[in-house]
C-alpha cells in the first residue's frame, strides 16, 4: 500500500537488517490479530485522512460536539428542569432572546434546553437502531455469505420479504402496533432497517468466502464457525461501517418523522422530530419553535452522511492507494 | 501405422505396494450443469506429480476436489486408497492435516487483517491445544524452515514481498505436518530470480519433510523439476501423462508440444503466434482438432480414448506422427 509511510517489505528474501527486526525479536512474537502500535497507526491514518478530506473532517467535528452535548446537556443547558416535565405558562412563546437563545415553546420551555436534552434522544435510538439491525443484518449476512446453497437461499427470501415492505409504512405499522414509546421507535425501524445490512454483508461476505485465506482455513480444519468469525467477518466489517455511518443521519430523520407523525416519543421526552410537530402549526406566527430543532436534525443528518462518505473513501483500499 | 522408432521407454518410477497418499480416480466436476472436468484419473506420490495447461482448462478445479473443497459430480477422490466422501471423521480429520494448499499470489493466500505469525499459526491451533509459549516457538521454526526471519511475524501481509508471502503461505501449510502439499501455480505472480529461490526452497522441503507435490502450473519448467510424472490438460481432459523428462523430450500429443514451443527462450525463435484458441464443442470429434495441424477426418468424428504408448498415456489418434516430428513450427 502506497499509503503506508514506512518502506514497503525489503525484498526478497532477506529480512530487515535494521532494528525493527531485532524489536520484533525481542518483543512479543506477532501472534496477535493487530501490529503492535494500532491507536498510534490509527491517528496517523486518521489525521492523514482529515486532512485529505475537509468535510469530512468537519463532520466528524461537529458529531462529536453534537455528541458532547448530548452527553453534557444537563451541565450545559441554561434551564436543565425544562428538558423534562417542567411548564412555565407565563413565559409561553417568547422569541429569542438573551435569556433564552432559541426562544420558548407554547408551555414556556426554553427551546435550546430541549434541543441539547433532544440530542441525547436522538443519538440514542440511532446507536440502538443501527446497533440492532447491524447485530442482526450482519450475523444473517455472513452466514448466508459463507454458507451459500440452501442457506443463503433461505435468509435471503426472508430478507426480500422485509424489504418488500415500505419502510416507513411497516414502522409504522409497528408503532400503531406497540405502544409510543422510545423502545418501540427502536424495535420498529430496527425491524425495517436490518435487512439492508444482511444483503450487505452477504454480498461482501460471499466474495470473501472464496478468496485463498478462507480456502486455506477450511483445509487446516478450522471450523466453519471461527472461520467466519476469525476471516470473513472482519473483512466484510468496512462497508458494514460506511453504511452504518451513513445510515445514521437517515434513521433519525425516520424516527423524528415517527414523532412527527404522533406514534413515536410523546412529551415530555425532548426529541427533535417531536418539537418539530408541536411547532408546525406555530410557524407563521413563532417561527423558533419549529426551526431550531429542525436545524439540529438537519445539521446531525449531515454530519454523519459527509463522515460516513469520508469513511467510505478512507477506507476503500483502492481508493487508500491514491 | 508404422512402429515409431524411437528408443525404449524409460523405466516406469518404482511403483509402491501401498496406495498413493491422493489420488484422482475418474472424477468429473461441474459448476452449475457445465462438466468442467472430465473424467480425471492421477495419482500424488513422493516422486511429484505436475498438472499442465492453459488458463481455463479445469487444473484448479481439479485441485479444488483435491482438497476436498468441491464435492465430484462423478468418480472419486482417494485418500489413502479410501474414498474421501465416506471417510469416517477420524480420517477426514487426518485428511484435513495431510493435504494443504499452496495457492498463487501470496496477498490473496494471507489473510491481510492477520499478522504473518497469526496466519501461520492458524492450523497449529485447529487440531490441537498448544500453549502460547509452544506456538510461539513452532511458528519461529517454520519461519526458519522456510528462510523467513522471525521478526517478521509481527507484520502484516502487505508490508511483504511477494516472495516471502509465498514463504509464508508454504509455512502455513507446513504446520500441520502434512504428506501432501497441491501447489496451485505457486511461482507465477513472482519475477524469476524469487520463483528459483521458492523452488529451490520447495526441493529441499521435500526431502526434509517427505512431501508429495501436485504441482499445477502453465510453466513447463517448474514441472520438470519438481515432478516425476506429470499430466497434461485440455479443456478438462487429460490429453497425455507420462515421465515429465520424456513428455517435455518427445511430446506425443500436438497440445503437449505447442505448450512447451509456447515457452520462450532466449536465442531462441519466437514462440508461435497462438492461432486459433477455440475449443471444440463436445460430443463430436477430438475437443483440440480445432487448433491442431494435424486434424483430419477421424479427429473431427471420433474423440480419441486415452491409449498406452511409450511408457506415457496419450488421447490423439495422430500420435505417432507427433512423435516422429510431424508437426513443424
Amino acid at each position: 500500500m502506497t499509503a503506508s509511510p514506512e518502506p514497503a517489505g525489503p525484498a526478497e528474501p532477506a529480512g530487515p537488517a535494521e532494528p525493527a527486526g531485532l524489536a520484533g525479536l525481542a518483543g512479543p512474537t506477532g501472534l496477535g490479530r493487530r501490529p503492535a502500535r494500532p491507536l498510534r497507526l490509527l491517528l496517523r491514518r486518521l489525521l492523514r485522512t482529515a486532512r485529505a478530506d475537509v468535510l469530512a473532517a468537519a463532520g466528524a467535528v461537529l458529531l462529536l460536539a453534537i455528541v458532547a452535548c448530548a452527553l453534557l446537556a444537563p451541565w450545559i443547558a441554561p434551564y436543565p428542569e425544562d428538558g423534562g416535565t417542567a411548564t412555565h405558562p407565563t413565559e409561553a412563546l417568547l422569541p429569542p432572546s438573551a435569556d433564552h437563545w432559541f426562544g420558548t415553546d407554547q408551555v414556556g420551555r426554553d427551546i435550546l434546553s430541549r434541543v441539547l436534552f433532544g440530542a441525547r434522544t436522538s443519538l440514542f435510538i440511532a446507536v440502538a437502531v443501527l446497533g440492532l439491525a447491524a447485530a442482526a443484518g450482519v450475523t444473517l449476512g455472513v452466514v448466508a455469505g459463507y454458507a451459500g446453497g440452501w442457506i443463503r437461499d433461505v435468509i435471503m427470501r426472508v430478507t426480500d420479504v422485509f424489504l418488500a415492505f415500505p419502510a416507513l409504512l411497516l414502522s409504522l405499522a409497528l408503532a400503531v402496533v406497540l405502544q409510543p414509546s422510545v423502545t418501540t421507535v427502536v424495535v420498529a425501524l430496527a425491524a425495517t432497517w436490518w435487512p439492508w445490512y444482511a444483503r450487505l454483508t452477504a454480498s461482501v461476505a460471499q466474495s470473501v468466502a472464496t478468496r485463498g485465506y478462507v480456502d486455506a482455513a477450511r483445509c487446516l480444519g478450522v471450523p466453519a464457525p471461527l472461520i467466519v468469525f476469525r476471516h470473513v467477518l472482519p473483512n466484510s466489517a468496512t462497508p458494514v461501517a460506511v453504511q452504518l455511518s451513513l445510515d445514521a443521519g437517515g434513521v433519525i430523520l425516520t424516527s423524528a418523522a415517527l414523532s412527527y407523525l404522533g406514534i413515536g416519543v410523546h412529551d415530555p421526552t425532548a426529541e427533535w422530530g417531536l418539537m418539530v410537530q408541536q411547532g408546525q402549526t406555530l410557524f407563521t406566527t413563532d417561527w423558533w419553535v419549529v426551526t431550531f430543532p429542525g436545524l439540529a436534525i438537519l445539521v446531525t443528518a449531515f454530519a454523519f452522511n459527509v463522515l460516513g462518505e469520508g469513511l467510505r473513501q478512507a477506507l476503500d483500499p483502492r481508493g487508500a492507494t491514491r | 501405422m508404422t512402429t515409431p522408432s524411437t528408443p525404449p521407454a524409460p523405466p516406469a518410477p518404482p511403483v509402491s505396494t501401498s496406495p498413493p497418499v491422493l489420488a484422482a480416480d475418474g472424477v468429473t466436476l461441474a459448476y452449475g450443469p457445465v462438466p468442467v472436468v472430465h473424467g480425471v484419473s492421477l495419482a500424488v506420490d513422493g516422486g511429484g506429480t505436475g498438472l499442465i495447461g492453459e488458463s481455463g482448462s479445469g487444473k484448479t478445479t481439479l485441485a479444488r476436489a483435491l482438497l476436498g473443497l468441491l464435492r465430484p459430480r462423478s468418480g472419486r477422490v482417494l485418500y489413502g486408497g479410501a474414498d474421501l466422501a465416506g471417510l469416517p471423521r477420524r480420517r477426514r480429520a487426518e485428511f484435513r492435516a495431510a493435504v494443504q494448499p499452496v495457492f498463487q499470489d501470496g496477498s490473496e493466500a494471507l489473510d491481510p487483517r492477520m499478522s504473518i505469525g497469526a496466519s501461520i499459526a492458524e492450523g497449529l491451533t485447529a487440531h490441537h491445544r498448544l500453549a502460547a509459549s509452544a506456538r510461539r516457538a513452532r511458528v519461529a521454526e517454520l519461519m526458519a524452515d522456510v528462510g523467513l526471519e522471525p521478526g517478521l511475524a509481527t507484520r502484516r501481509p502487505h508490508r511483504l514481498s511477494g516472495g516471502q508471502r509465498q514463504r509464508a503461505v508454504i509455512a502455513r501449510a507446513l504446520a500441520v505436518r502434512p504428506r501432501v502439499l497441491v501447489l496451485d501455480e505457486p511461482t507465477s505472480a513472482l519475477d524469476v530470480t524469487v520463483q528459483a529461490r521458492i523452488l529451490d526452497l520447495l526441493e529441499g522441503l521435500r526431502a526434509g519433510h517427505g512431501l508429495g507435490y501436485l504441482l499445477i502450473t502453465h510453466n513447463l519448467a517448474v514441472v520438470d523439476r519438481l515432478c516425476r510424472t506429470s499430466h497434461v490438460m485440455f479443456a478438462g481432459r487429460v490429453v497425455e501423462s507420462g515421465p515429465t523428462g520424456d513428455l517435455l523430450a518427445r511430446p506425443a500429443h500436438p497440445y503437449t508440444l505447442a505448450l512447451r514451443d509456447a515457452v520462450p527462450r532466449i536465442g531462441g525463435p519466437p514462440p508461435a503466434a497462438g492461432g486459433r484458441t477455440e475449443i471444440a464443442p463436445a460430443g463430436s470429434g477430438c475437443p483440440f482438432r480445432l487448433r491442431c495441424p494435424l486434424a483430419d477426418d477421424t479427429c473431427r468424428e471420433l474423440a480419441p480414448d486415452p491409449r498406452p504408448l511409450l511408457g506415457r498415456t496419450v488421447a490423439c489418434h495422430r500420435a505417432e506422427e507427433v512423435l516422429d516430428g510431424a508437426v513443424r513450427r
